[in-house]
């Protein structure tokens, strides 16, 4: 009986491959799917990991083949589908630091996405969970280009500070933050001399008609008024000064918001090119 | 006992040669086994459950490789045909006419996919050209010809033909639609542009743009009295520049009125369209349910 035992023991380890073969498909299926994705064959890679998901009974690949689908769409630009897959993978990560990872990337699309908003909530919800320095470190980083995609200049910078005073996305917000004209003062100095905002924002020739239609229009109606022309004053006035006079600061005002727009653009372009840290 | 032991192991050595051989056979043949002919195609309709068309259309294009199947053509024109690549789809519903048991459902099919593209010249050839006898989806068909009717500038045929083939619960909805095609409230351009020729500002009120109006009648009245004021006053620089401007903007004023008519007007042909096709998309353009696609 012992013996019997004994044999069945034997039996039972010897016929143990049985699993690990069958397991070694599945792995033979990641390993193709992975060297794809490495390849950057991302249509490809997505379909393999999609077959893997689809015949791996064990589920042993539910986190990586998902979260690699997730990071496949993410380089394809179909932010949509990789958050779809990022949160399959979240809910089947094995650790709290897969789960995190996971997170990280989902903000990392919703910045990409330009749905900087939930980036930011979500980034608030990852704080109030994670808290070591690294993390913390992190979670502000991804706060900063967050902020920069929104176009929160100030905050990226503080985000950015909280990491280290001299970090250069910082620095580049900085330049921003100098660089960008004040809509309220463009907007201020022509209600007081038409056509100085148009001057402060760089557009001359634009603030000299400006200042010129000005005169011009107001010029007749003072001499209106002067020559008991009521009628005349008040209908020069209102239909042809006034609408150039409201022009005036109107397009102090788009130049101002205009010209921050570019700047914002060329420091994201900048980012982009030129910084060799990681990017969402 | 050393019988026992040899049955014993000769027992458990035929279990494990059994086992493993059948085991090595899936280990060897492991990364064609997920890629042969019956996985490809249950891969291809788990993504296709999905939605996942594309990769669907590559599954099902390699087992066609294989083995000709009617219902795999079918499936490829369907996920290129929700794609919105139309052209595609019909190529492959082309594949089916002759086909024992989809050829109706294909010719269902092309005719939708053309209507989908807009060409419902061609629809109404199709539909002409078929015998209502030998095609069990000819009142799907039917439903999509007269829609046709709907969405383009040709003569609405008679309502009692149209409803039909509509049930009651459709019916209403459709009348809804027919008398909306036939009567669309249209403003006339001619009867605008006379109003504001009369009174200017009249030709935007018509069309229902009262602010406008009103400031267009504002402004044409002062720049006249400024002109007919100055000349009175012998200035006469001032007057006629006054007498321009409100030449201009009397002439601004009956353009504006046309134009005000010809947006208002494309306005309601819009939301026309657009309601219509959110009706046939409501009702999946009156597409029969194709169980076979599930299996």
């Amino acid at each position: 009986m012992l013996n019997s035992i004994k044999y069945m023991f034997i039996a039972i380890v010897l016929s143990s491959p049985l699993r690990v073969f069958a397991q070694e498909q599945i792995d033979i299926q990641y390993k193709y799917a992975d060297s794809l994705f490495e390849n950057q064959q991302l249509f490809d890679a997505i379909t393999e990991f999609k077959r893997l998901l689809f015949f791996d009974k064990e589920e042993r690949y539910l986190f990586d083949a998902n979260s690699k689908i997730g990071l496949s769409y993410k380089g394809g630009a179909k932010y949509n589908n990789a958050i779809f897959y990022f949160k399959k993978a979240e809910k089947y990560s094995h650790s709290e630091k897969q789960k995190y990872q996971t997170a990280v990337q989902i903000i990392r699309v919703n910045i990409l996405r330009g749905t900087t908003e939930r980036a930011l909530q979500l980034l608030n919800s990852l704080e109030r969970k994670y808290k070591s320095p690294t993390e913390i470190r992190e979670i502000n980083y991804w706060r900063g280009w967050a902020f920069m995609f929104a176009d929160r200049w100030e905050e990226a910078d503080s985000s950015f500070a909280r990491i280290n005073p001299n970090h250069p996305l910082k620095k580049i917000c900085e330049e921003v933050i100098d660089n960008k004209y004040s809509v309220t003062f463009a907007k201020l100095i022509s209600y007081i001399l038409p056509g100085v905002g148009q001057f402060y924002t760089g557009h001359f020739v634009s603030g000299l008609m400006s200042l010129s239609w000005n005169i011009f229009w107001g010029y007749l109606t003072v001499n209106a008024f002067m020559n008991d022309r009521v009628f005349d004053g008040m209908a020069i006035g209102n239909l042809l000064w006034f609408r150039f006079y409201r022009g005036n600061y109107q397009n102090a005002e788009k130049f101002a918001v205009q010209k921050n727009i570019s700047i914002a653009n060329k420091a994201l372009r900048k980012v982009q090119l030129e910084y060799k840290g990681v990017k969402p | 006992m050393k019988v026992n032991t040899i049955k014993y192991f000769t027992v458990f050595q035929i279990i494990f040669v059994l086992l493993n051989s059948n085991l090595i056979g899936q280990t060897t043949a492991a990364p064609t086994n997920y890629f042969s002919i019956r996985n490809r195609l249950k891969f291809g309709n788990d993504l296709f459950s999905q939605k996942d068309y594309l990769r669907a259309i590559d599954e099902y294009q390699a087992v066609l490789k294989k083995m000709r199947s009617d219902t795999l053509l079918f499936k490829i024109g369907y996920s290129y045909e929700q794609m919105k690549c139309f052209p595609k789809a019909n190529s492959f519903y082309q594949k089916l006419l002759n086909s024992k048991s989809l050829s109706e459902i294909a010719k269902f099919e092309i005719l939708k996919t053309n209507f989908l593209e807009g060409n419902y010249g061609k629809v109404k050839t199709l539909h002409i050209s078929q015998d209502s006898s030998d095609n069990a989806y000819y009142p799907n068909e039917a439903k999509l010809f007269y829609s046709t009717y709907m969405l383009d500038q040709n003569e609405l045929p008679d309502s009692s033909n149209y409803k039909l083939w509509f049930n009651e619960a459709t019916q209403s909805e459709v009348m809804k639609f027919y008398r909306r095609k036939i009567n669309p409230g249209y403003k006339s351009e001619t009867l605008a542009a006379v109003l504001s020729t009369v009174v200017p500002g009249l030709g935007k009120i018509y069309v229902g743009e009262t602010g406008d109006g009103i400031t267009a009648f504002l402004f044409n009245s002062i720049l006249g009295f400024l002109a007919y004021d100055n000349f009175r006053a012998h200035h006469k620089l001032r007057a006629w520049i006054f007498t321009g401007l409100t030449a201009l903007f009397y002439g601004g004023n009956i353009y504006g009125s046309i134009s005000a008519a010809q947006i208002y007007n494309a306005g309601i042909r819009f939301n026309f369209d657009k309601d219509f096709k959110v009706f046939l998309n409501n009702h999946n353009y009156f597409s029969p349910k194709y169980y076979f696609m599930n299996k």
